[in-house]
């Protein structure tokens, strides 16, 4: 009977000893799912301090767009004899970088500043590939249509050519630093062609550098 | 007569030996004076951390907190030598220019919790060097009968200089006895858009990366929303003057702030 007594006892002491490893590692395991996940912010875009990458990240688009726009505002390449505002054509930006970059990153900052700046107007219906907006061309079709009230349909002769074209590149260059570190360069090159003559009434330049590891990459 | 004569010689040993002492005190006394130059004190700084604050930025006020109480204890030798300079230079001037020549050593610095917050201990060796302090008082000097150039041709009005420190702020408070602003001019170009240059002094010896951020106000005070407003970065050399120049990104714009900082 002491027998049977001792051995209900001792199970019942390994049962709860088995419980409560069990439970300890289900806390550790709970711990360290808790230790990687990553939690999700916004970025304040007003004081972003959070760590450079290697490829290009907005911060550069932003620095880039604000300063050719600084320098085509103070070089007077913008002010228009006589007054008025200049038409700006977007002619072909060259992505010849690793990566893979819409240069409307770029090119729309520029544009919505240069467009606020009340020294130039965009044209959408031409540039050096398609146009940016193919209906200014379409609903011309709709001169024969009987569908619609001519009187409303835009007249011939009306659209305005494009007095300046705004031409670019942005390059990158890699440089091996040592066997752990790698530089990277982005040139953001741009143009500002005044296409009656062919002339370059303005050209800048904004270069930007990353210097990190080899194991980060930059495509 | 023995022991009296041992007597004589042991005292006049002992006065030999005073003599040396004194002299070798003097000779301490009189070297230190000659070299004259440098100060050292131990101090410690804290910074509690708060919930908006980097641990770059802890450290930087920590550093700071050790600095100026390095600073003061060395007050009263830093205030002795401007007396004896004659310059007519204030306590804080002399601090401040003292906290440029100041080399600072990190002893120590240590990490814990104080409840929820993080506190970051720095203890430093600080070293003052007032022959570098010589240096920095003839450039003060220099800088201010330029800068009463600028203020006189304020007040004839023969050119559009702003006051400054109406209208840009430098908004890292650790910033304002290193970096002082002495000049904002602004005009409207050609183009009809308002132009802004901001020229300062680094009064430290070091270089440092500092970053602007203006904000245009049209006429009615009100904000002007642009992708130019945007924290740009500039360079400070030691010892020299830093500026940059802005235009405004329309004509609506009439007036500006300018907040400065120094970049993490």
């Amino acid at each position: 009977m002491r027998q049977v007594k001792q051995a209900s006892k001792t199970s019942f002491v390994s049962f709860f000893e088995f419980q409560s490893a069990y439970l300890i590692i289900g806390a550790i395991l709970l711990f360290m799912l808790s230790g990687c996940a990553t939690t999700t912010r916004n970025i304040d875009m007003n004081n972003d301090k959070g760590q450079a990458v290697m490829g290009l990240d907005y911060r550069d688009f932003q620095k880039a767009a604000s300063e050719a726009i600084r320098s085509m505002l103070q070089s007077g390449a913008l002010n228009k004899r006589g007054g008025g505002r200049y038409v700006l054509a977007i002619s072909r930006i060259i992505n010849d970088t690793m990566q893979r970059i819409d240069t409307d990153q770029l090119i729309k900052k520029i544009r919505v500043e240069l467009l606020q700046s009340g020294k130039v107007v965009v044209t959408t219906a031409v540039s050096a590939g398609e146009p940016e907006d193919k209906m200014s061309m379409k609903t011309r079709q709709l001169r024969k249509s009987d569908e619609f009230k001519q009187s409303t349909v835009a007249k011939k002769g009306q659209m305005i050519a494009p007095d300046l074209s705004l031409s670019g590149k942005i390059i990158q260059r890699n440089v091996r630093v040592n066997s752990g570190t790698q530089q990277v360069e982005y040139y953001f090159q741009l143009t500002l062609t005044d296409i009656n003559t062919g002339l370059a009434f303005w050209e800048g330049e904004t270069v930007i550098g990353k210097r990190g590891s080899n194991k980060s990459v930059s495509w | 007569m023995l022991r009296g004569r041992l007597d004589n010689a042991q005292t006049e040993e002992f006065v030999m030996i005073k003599i040396s002492a004194v002299m070798f005190c003097m000779f301490l006394f009189l070297s230190s004076s000659a070299i004259g130059a440098t100060k050292e004190v131990i101090t410690t700084g804290k910074y509690v951390m708060g919930d908006l604050d980097t641990k770059t930025k802890a450290k930087k006020f920590a550093l700071l907190d050790a600095k100026k109480m390095a600073m003061e204890k060395a007050g009263t030798y830093l205030r002795s030598f401007s007396e004896v300079d004659g310059l007519h230079l204030t306590k804080d001037e002399v601090l401040s220019l003292a906290a440029g020549t100041m080399s600072v050593e990190i002893l120590e610095e240590t990490w814990e919790m104080q409840g929820q917050n993080p506190v970051v201990t720095i203890t430093i060796k600080a070293k003052i060097d007032t022959s570098d302090l010589d240096k920095e008082i003839e450039a003060l000097i220099a800088y201010r009968s330029k800068l009463k150039k600028f203020n006189e041709v304020d007040k004839t009005g023969n050119g559009p200089v702003d006051s400054a420190y109406s209208k840009a702020t430098i908004i890292d408070s650790f910033l304002d006895n290193e970096m002082s602003i002495t000049e904002i001019k602004s005009l409207i170009n050609a183009g009809g858009l308002m132009e802004v240059q901001l020229t300062g002094v680094n009064n430290t010896s070091f270089y440092k990366k500092l970053e602007y951020k203006i904000k245009w106000l049209d006429n009615n005070g009100l904000l002007i929303d642009t992708v130019m407003s945007r924290w740009t970065d500039f360079p400070a050399y030691g010892n020299s003057e830093f500026g940059f120049r802005a235009v405004a990104p329309k004509a609506a714009a009439a007036d500006f702030r300018i907040m400065i900082r120094e970049e993490d």
